[in-house]
């Protein structure tokens, strides 16, 4: 992966609170995530740890209040969000950023015909490719059978892994330099969610995108990742390329969390599950965050909180958030 | 669609039915003797037995309701007791009065009601969405005779804005429909605001925005169109009831509408004329019914499927 030049995505130590009364509550603390042209990251954590918070940030997409960045940098190829005023925001939002949501039945305009939806995407961003064959183009790309009749449908008349083509067929319209998929697959049938990832790779391959890929489930990682970012308590606690985080985790968390992925063909009588729960905004243990759940944890995890960083023997782009991760 | 169509005409006509004999019975049950009022009060007792029997009044209840109901099933609702007029020809007569006071006080209204409705969802919390909410249910609580007087007094009698009474023309219109249009905006406005607040949470919504589509765009093609539908329902039912009539307005006003021959017909113990305005209401209830359930499956494609 080429580094020298300028990211597509660099969030630089990334600080959001949301603002609740007069009690700030830390949502992200100190993330930085680097996208680069054409790669595709996955941003894993279970729910809470702040990834949806991470995605939808990148084009300031939370709604103000409560969500209140307090510091840090987002850099769009070189251009920082934070400082956008609204009408630019809105030519980097659908138009270098695109964004696929969990549940594409509630993310499609109920009383609008989707080839419309589709038309409108078009008009902000390509408003020369604004036509009905453009539409029925993008919807041919996703796979959807009989565009041309399939465009004057409304959402409620196409099942859920066609609806979420739809999403991707108005991602796609305005082609950006970025997809982040909030977890596509989550609200799919798991035969659909292999679809809908196939169609992804495909789709990265034809068109040179990048993806952000947030997802609790590790088992897409290795379908699709080249790098992957672990969150856990608005932190990254470990950064790697995909193939050596999946062979070797290194975090204690991102290890507990491989631990509960049940594997085909071996005998388990019971689920693994990381002990305890995540731990609520606003209510994060001093220390490690993971310090209360960690195995290995020892007592002076409970004072500061590690700083990510690299790791040093491999040599390689491996960051970690834990000390210890030798031992 | 069909069915649908042919199912709700037959409730319907079971809604009128039930009207019909609801009201006859009321009336029938009501004190104060018919015959005698259309007589006047020196009449002799032949006088009064000859109407008694002319009107079918001599006849058992159960025989006068069967022969009304067969009236009604013709499309005759009998002649007025006090002017001899076919009670259709009256209330006919006097529609295109209450019509247009109807649609004048709904436009005013809405116009008024959805930018503020828009507005104050949009913009929750500030002053104006505050005092929407205040003035919302200030007008709600508003008695419409107190409030028909008052506009009346000052801004006809006082400020000499407007004409007093009467109907001549469209400026006659202005401050009756002004007053229905004060009582219904606020509500109007808070029932916007709350669908506006709801659909803007919506999922649909983000993703307009993560589509980079505009602030007016997201308000007014891909919320207002959604936050809309449960309105309908609503203003259908109150078109219906204003062109049944509005007794206060209309009286204070002298607006010869429905509304006013209604509350004459019922002064006068004038029994066709009272049982044919509540049919007529009944009947325009009914129809907007209609109308708005056909309409539902045009706004709302989800509506269409079923």
């Amino acid at each position: 992966m080429s580094t020298d030049t300028t990211p597509l995505l660099a969030i630089r130590d990334l600080r959001l609170d949301f603002v609740n009364g007069d009690r700030p509550l830390r949502a992200l603390d100190g993330v930085s995530l680097t996208v680069h042209a054409g790669e595709t990251v996955c941003l894993v954590g279970e729910s809470g740890s702040g990834k949806s918070v991470t995605a939808l940030s990148i084009t300031r997409l939370l709604p103000s209040p409560p969500a209140r960045v307090v510091g840090g940098s987002i850099l769009l190829q070189g251009r920082d969000v934070l400082q956008m005023a609204p009408r630019e925001l809105r030519s980097v939002r659908g138009g270098i950023v695109s964004y696929v949501f969990q549940d594409p039945s509630a993310s499609l305009n109920p009383v609008i015909r989707i080839g419309k939806q589709i038309l409108e995407t078009l008009e902000l961003h390509r408003p020369d490719a604004a036509n009905d064959a453009e539409v029925v183009q993008l919807l041919k790309l996703v796979g959807i059978p009989a565009p041309e009749s399939r465009a004057r449908d409304y959402a409620h008349q196409l099942s859920g892994g066609m609806q979420q083509r739809v999403m991707i067929a108005m991602a796609l319209a305005s082609r950006p330099k970025l997809l982040v998929a909030d977890e596509p697959t989550t609200a799919l049938d798991v035969t659909i969610q292999a679809q809908i990832l196939d169609l992804l790779r495909d789709l990265k391959q034809r068109t040179g995108m990048a993806i952000l890929l947030i997802t609790h489930n590790l088992g897409l990682v290795s379908e699709i990742a080249d790098r992957v970012a672990v969150m856990y308590a608005g932190q990254i606690v470990e950064e790697a390329p995909a193939r050596e985080l999946l062979a070797r985790p290194l975090h204690p968390y991102t290890r507990a969390l491989m631990d509960s992925v049940p594997e085909l063909g071996r005998d388990v009588t019971r689920l693994k599950a990381i002990a305890g729960n995540v731990p609520q905004l606003g209510a994060w243990p001093t220390g490690c965050r993971f310090h209360p759940r960690c195995p290995k944890a020892i007592a002076a995890c409970a004072q500061h909180n590690p700083e990510l960083s690299l790791v040093e023997p491999a040599g390689s782009s491996r960051l970690v958030r834990c000390p210890y991760w030798n031992s | 669609m069909i069915k649908r169509l042919f199912t709700r005409l037959l409730w319907s006509v079971t809604t009128l039915m039930g009207t019909a004999v609801l009201t006859f019975l009321l009336i029938n049950v009501a004190p104060g003797d018919v015959a005698r009022v259309i007589a006047g009060p020196k009449a002799s007792p032949d006088v009064i037995k000859a109407i008694r029997a002319r009107y079918h009044l001599d006849e058992p209840l159960w025989k006068r309701l069967g022969f009304h109901l067969g009236q009604l099933a013709r499309g005759d609702l009998g002649h007025s007791f006090v002017t001899d007029q076919p009670v259709s020809e009256a209330i006919l007569s006097r529609l295109p009065t209450t019509a247009s006071l109807a649609s004048l006080a709904v436009c005013l209204w809405m116009f008024l009601a959805v930018p503020l409705g828009v507005y104050t969802a949009r913009h929750q919390g500030t002053w104006l969405d505050r005092s929407v909410l205040v003035a919302a249910t200030l007008t709600l609580s508003l008695p419409a005779f107190w409030l028909a007087r008052m506009l009346q007094y000052w801004m006809s009698y006082k400020l000499g804005w407007f004409p007093v009474a009467g109907f001549r023309g469209f400026w006659h219109l202005v401050l009756p429909a002004l007053t229905i249009a004060i009582l219904a905006v606020g509500y109007y406005a808070r029932l916007i605001h709350t669908n506006m607040v709801q659909v803007l949470d919506s999922a649909f919504i983000r993703a307009a925005r993560a589509r980079g589509a505009s602030e007016s765009a997201v308000l007014f093609r891909h919320a207002l169109p959604n936050a809309l539908i449960p309105v309908v329902t609503i203003l259908g039912m109150d078109i219906a009831f204003l062109l049944g009539g509005v007794m206060f307005t209309e009286n204070v006003f002298a607006l010869p509408g429905i509304g006013t021959l209604a509350v004459q017909s019922v002064f006068n113990l004038d029994v066709p004329v009272i049982m044919g305005t509540v049919m007529f209401s009944a009947l325009a209830i009914v129809i907007v019914n209609l109308i708005v359930d056909m309409l539902y499956s045009w706004i709302d494609p989800r509506v269409r499927a079923v």
